[in-house]
């Protein structure tokens, strides 16, 4: 019995430690079992509502990095960024030309979310767009 | 009291090896760092024509999966990331100044944690497309 508890603690902490996966990575992974990531849809262009979430990330925090993935054929745009000491990871995906789709994830140093944050962006990404 | 403490040992263990490795390019990947995965080449080129070869060796040698501007520093950084020889690759531009460019390359496997011969080929490779 003391063995099974052993090898379940082991496979437990196997499988808590790690890396998250974040939006911004080639492929933005399944959601995990909570939700850390809001989606908005625009219909724009893809270029425009990158500039409109850049600039409502600069407004509440800063840009830590922008970029471009290739893998997939949609066109995606990256940006990461800090907000009151949270990461926020934003995917811009052009789903057609006239309709791109932002995915907007927070973390927390310590692997947990804030949701407020990205439901934040995501507005402001909105009003950036008007 | 014996496989008690093994256990607890064996669990630190797996805690301190598994985990996230950080990248050249400010990012994390899962890892194990155990050995060094990257190497450092210094250019007296601008920082846009190492970046280019950079480019251009990395497609030529494999391809390129994300290319980002990093505006955490001072400095003008830039980074590549994508795969070659079967191994994920990472490389980082960086513009010391006008004319002096440092790019450092690092290459891991998925399972077996770093390849530098991988990083040591691509490296070549950028020296080379530099040199045409």
């Amino acid at each position: 019995m003391k063995n099974l508890l052993n090898l379940a603690g082991l496979v437990a902490a196997l499988f808590l430690t790690g890396c998250v996966n974040t939006v911004t990575q080639n492929q933005p992974g399944a959601l995990p079992t909570y939700r850390d990531r809001i989606e908005t849809r625009q219909q724009k262009p893809l270029e425009p509502v990158f500039e409109a979430s850049k600039r409502a990330l600069n407004s509440f925090g800063n840009i830590t990095s922008e970029g471009k993935v290739f893998v997939g054929t949609n066109q995606v745009r990256i940006v990461e960024g800090k907000i009151n000491g949270r990461s926020v990871y934003m995917r811009v995906e052009e789903i057609d030309p006239q309709l791109t789709a932002v995915l907007v994830q927070v973390r927390t140093k310590l692997g947990g979310t804030d949701l407020q944050i990205a439901k934040d962006v995501v507005r402001r990404i909105a009003t950036e767009l008007e | 009291m014996k496989k008690g403490f093994f256990a607890l040992l064996a669990g630190a263990v797996i805690i301190t090896l598994t985990g996230c490795v950080s990248t050249v390019t400010e990012n994390k990947t899962a890892g194990v760092k155990l050995s060094p995965d990257q190497l450092e080449n210094r250019y007296e080129v601008s920082m846009n024509q190492a970046y280019d070869a950079s480019k251009a060796a990395l497609a030529k040698f494999g391809t390129v999966s994300r290319e980002s501007n990093l505006l955490t520093t001072t400095n003008q950084v830039r980074a590549l990331e994508g795969t070659a020889n079967g191994r994920e690759v990472w490389v980082r531009v960086e513009a010391l100044a006008p004319k002096l460019t440092s790019v450092k390359v690092q290459a891991r496997s998925k399972w077996s944690g770093s390849d530098v011969q991988t990083a040591h080929e691509l490296a070549t490779r950028i020296a080379l497309e530099l040199s045409q």
